[in-house]
Order: structure tokens, then sequence, then C-alpha cells
């Protein structure tokens, strides 16, 4: 029966090195080098209660298809610190969904938004977009079997 | 009481003949699952602790005293061992009352323990009825009063739930919690109910191919994820639905259904009987303060 949680791939999954962790109180804010990529996920939890929060450790970070926005031609500023630059690999459109398929650095990752906002960005295969992912939407993971830096 | 055993023995199965082995410790007041597929051996360990089956070696020692050891012939009887056992076929008495089924499993009479247990399990009212009248809930209510009255200092418990419906099986849940925080009897549960070992134990043995293979926290055995979420719940998938492009599952949680959405691109598939690990980051869910009379707090 354990092999049905086992996880196979779940959700949207990126592995990283952890690079900065900066504490309040019980609380972590983890930075992820991912390929060169910064990335931030929020935690109840801090470095040596938690086995896994070391600087060059390995972490996956997760988060879900519905928590990932698309920005196209973004400028000006913007307060998430998770802006993965990704190209359109596919869209799979629903009446009220689309499914955003994208490719980031080799890794596959899904964004679900409304086809509304599909179609309103005229969102193509091909199409170079930005996707963003607020902090406290990511969750870390230590990742199966790994050797965490050690 | 603590528990510390180390025993082989040859199991007999319908595939054959296997070496079971264990050697396992546990501490004064924890409850701990067995798990293990059907045949591994769980329940003949209960039974060796119990006295109800003899290893083929080693021992058996229940706070520091001796109950078997297979080196120098010590086999304590199993009606000296202070053990309370609970099956799923809760083998009462069917000639006896309710009370005299609970008085009967006394070394020595103690009403006012009766009275406490009938109390407890909500039996007060069915005290002189026969187990013929009493229905399958009420019967496994009654045998764990009956594995308490003689005041065990360990309690085992084989699959004692799972004939009955969800329902009942909630019911009969709390009360065990009650009973361990009355009491602090140390307490093995074998089971195969997943939500049930998360709700009631803290540590799960997992046996296979006659041997220990998992021995952690319910968490870590099963969901194999150190994900840091705050909020996990463990569900039963229920029903899936596809709508638009996306899944919508039907998941019992606890005895709540509730609907969550997965995007349908995943390589992982649900189907109904699966189940499943639901995590939320500690951010995220929207809390609202019900007041006594019910609407929302300000």
């Amino acid at each position: 029966m354990s092999e049905a949680l086992n996880e196979t791939r779940t959700m949207n999954i990126l592995r990283g090195k952890i690079s900065e962790l900066t504490t309040s109180g019980n609380m972590t804010l983890v930075g992820v080098d991912v390929d060169g990529t910064r990335m931030t996920a929020i935690m109840i939890g801090r470095p040596g209660k938690v086995s896994y929060l070391r600087i060059s450790g390995d972490a996956e970070l997760l988060f879900n298809e519905a928590s990932v926005s698309i920005g196209k031609m973004i400028e000006g500023q913007i307060s998430l610190n998770n802006q993965l630059d990704c190209t359109i690999e596919r869209l799979v459109l629903g009446e009220i969904l689309t499914q955003v398929i994208l490719s980031f650095q080799g890794e596959r990752l899904t964004s679900l938004i409304t086809t509304l906002s599909a179609s309103r960005l005229n969102l193509r295969a091909g199409d170079r977009v930005t996707a963003f992912i607020k902090t406290n939407e990511v969750m870390l993971k230590e990742p199966d079997g790994a050797d965490n830096g050690d | 009481m603590e528990i510390e055993v180390s025993i082989k023995k040859k199991l007999f199965t319908a595939t054959g003949e296997f070496p079971f082995t264990a050697e396992i410790g546990i501490v004064s007041g924890e409850i701990v699952s067995f798990f293990g597929p059907s045949g591994v051996g769980k329940t003949t360990m209960l039974r060796i602790i119990a006295g109800l089956t003899d290893a083929d070696e080693g021992f058996v020692r229940v706070g520091g005293e001796t109950w078997y050891d297979s080196t120098d012939g010590t086999n304590l009887p199993s009606r000296k061992r202070k053990v309370g056992f609970v099956f799923q076929d809760y083998a009462l008495f069917p000639n006896m009352s309710v009370r005299e089924n609970l008085r009967f499993a006394q070394p020595k009479a103690d009403r006012r323990h009766i009275e406490e247990l009938l109390d407890i399990f909500g039996l007060k009212n069915l005290q002189h009825r026969k187990p013929g009248f009493l229905s399958g809930g009420q019967n496994q209510r009654v045998a764990m009063a009956r594995a308490l009255a003689r005041k065990p200092e360990l309690l085992l418990l084989d699959e004692p739930l799972s004939a009955l419906d969800m329902e009942m099986r909630n019911a009969l849940q709390d009360e065990i919690l009650e009973v361990h925080r009355l009491w602090g009897i140390t307490t093995i549960l074998v089971s195969h109910d997943l939500p049930e070992i998360f709700k009631l134990c803290n540590r799960v043995i997992t046996f296979k191919d006659g041997c220990v293979v998992d021995d952690g926290n319910p968490y870590d055995i099963f969901a194999r994820s150190k994900i840091s979420g705050k909020l996990q719940f463990v569900a039963e998938v229920l029903k899936v639905e596809k709508e638009d492009i996306v899944d919508v599952l039907t998941l019992l949680i606890g005895n709540s259904p509730v609907k969550v959405a997965v995007c349908n691109n995943r390589q992982e598939t649900f189907v109904p009987g699966d189940k499943a690990l639901v995590v939320s980051k500690a951010f995220n869910p929207i809390i609202q303060k019900l007041n006594s009379n019910g609407k929302g707090g300000n």
C-alpha cells in the first residue's frame, strides 16, 4: 500500500541547492539555486530542527500548477521572487481553464490559468514567457535518498 | 510497560514455510502499529507476546520482567501475562451478559473499574444484555472493555475495528485514544487502515518477508516525502470526475468528503480507493473564527 503513496511525478518539481537561509524566530526564508536561477520558499521550521535545511544541501521545490502565473513582455517591478524564464511548449485549452506546458531549463512545468487570460495574452507555443510563483506557494521537500551535501 | 522482543519462528502459510525474525523495542506508553501484508506474522507476534503461541527461540521481556526465554525455558503462562487482547471477532462469552463478560476477565473483582469501563464505552444501559443482542460495534466495545477489565500492562489489538463501518470505527478510535490518555497503556495495533494508523499511532513497524523492513512515524513511512507543508491529511479517493481540463477528486478526509481539483496532465492518475496525502502550506488556508453562535468572528 505504501507504493501507492510514493511519489512518481506529481505537481511541479524543481531541484536545486540551498543557497540562503534567513531565519526569524521559527520561520525560515529559504533561497534555492536552481541551475542559476534563485528561487525562494518560506516555511515554518528552522535549520537545526529541519534536517535538510543546510547551505548547499539538496532541496526540491514543489508547487501547484494553479500557483503558477504567466507574464509576457513583463516590464516594471513586481513583488514576486520566483520568476522563471520559460518557453511555452504547448497549450491545452479548455472552456474555462488552460494548461500552459512550459519548458524551464529543460524541466517541464505546468501552469493552470483561465482560458480568458491565455487568449488575452495571446499565448502561443514557442512564446518566451515568465512564470511567477509566490514564495508562500512553494513547498520544500528533502529529495529521496539525496546526499545532502555532507 | 516497555517491551523488548527478540524472536525467531518458522511460519507456515499457503505458499510454504518461511522464517520469521523480529527484534523490537517498544517504549512504555507508546501506541505502535504493526503493518504489512496478510500472513506476514503480525498476529503471530502478538500471540507470542501474549503467550498464546511459543516462539522457536528468543525472548520476550515486558517492564524488565522475562515472560519468555528459550535459553532457560522461562515461559510465563498466558493467564499470568498482564495483556489485554482484542481480536476482530470479539470472542465474547455468548451466555454471559456484558457485565459478566467484564467481571469474568478480572482475576480479582473490581466493581469500580467495571463501572468506569461501562462508562467510557457507553455500555451502562446495555450491561445486562448478552452479546447476541448487541450490534457489531457494541460487541467490539464490550471486547475492548473486557480486555481492559483485567488492568493490562499491554493492550494488543488485532484489527479490532476492521469489520466496522466508518462511523463506528471513528467512535471506537476516539475511545481507544481516550483510554490511552487515561491510563497510558502500551498498545500494539495490527491494522491495514492508513487513516486509522495516522490517527492512533505515532510509530509504525512494517513487516515484509518475515522481518521488519521499516520502523518510524507514519508520515515518514507512508508519505516518504519530507514535504514542508504544515497541513497534511491522509485521504481516500472516492470519485474522480473530469471537469474541463482538470480532474476533480472527491476525497474522504476523516469522515468529511472534500473536493480537490488536480491538473490532469500529471503522470500520476488517481482511481477510487487510492490513498492520497493532501498537503497545503501553513500560509495558504483561509481561517475564519467560528463563534459559538455560529457566525464568523469580527
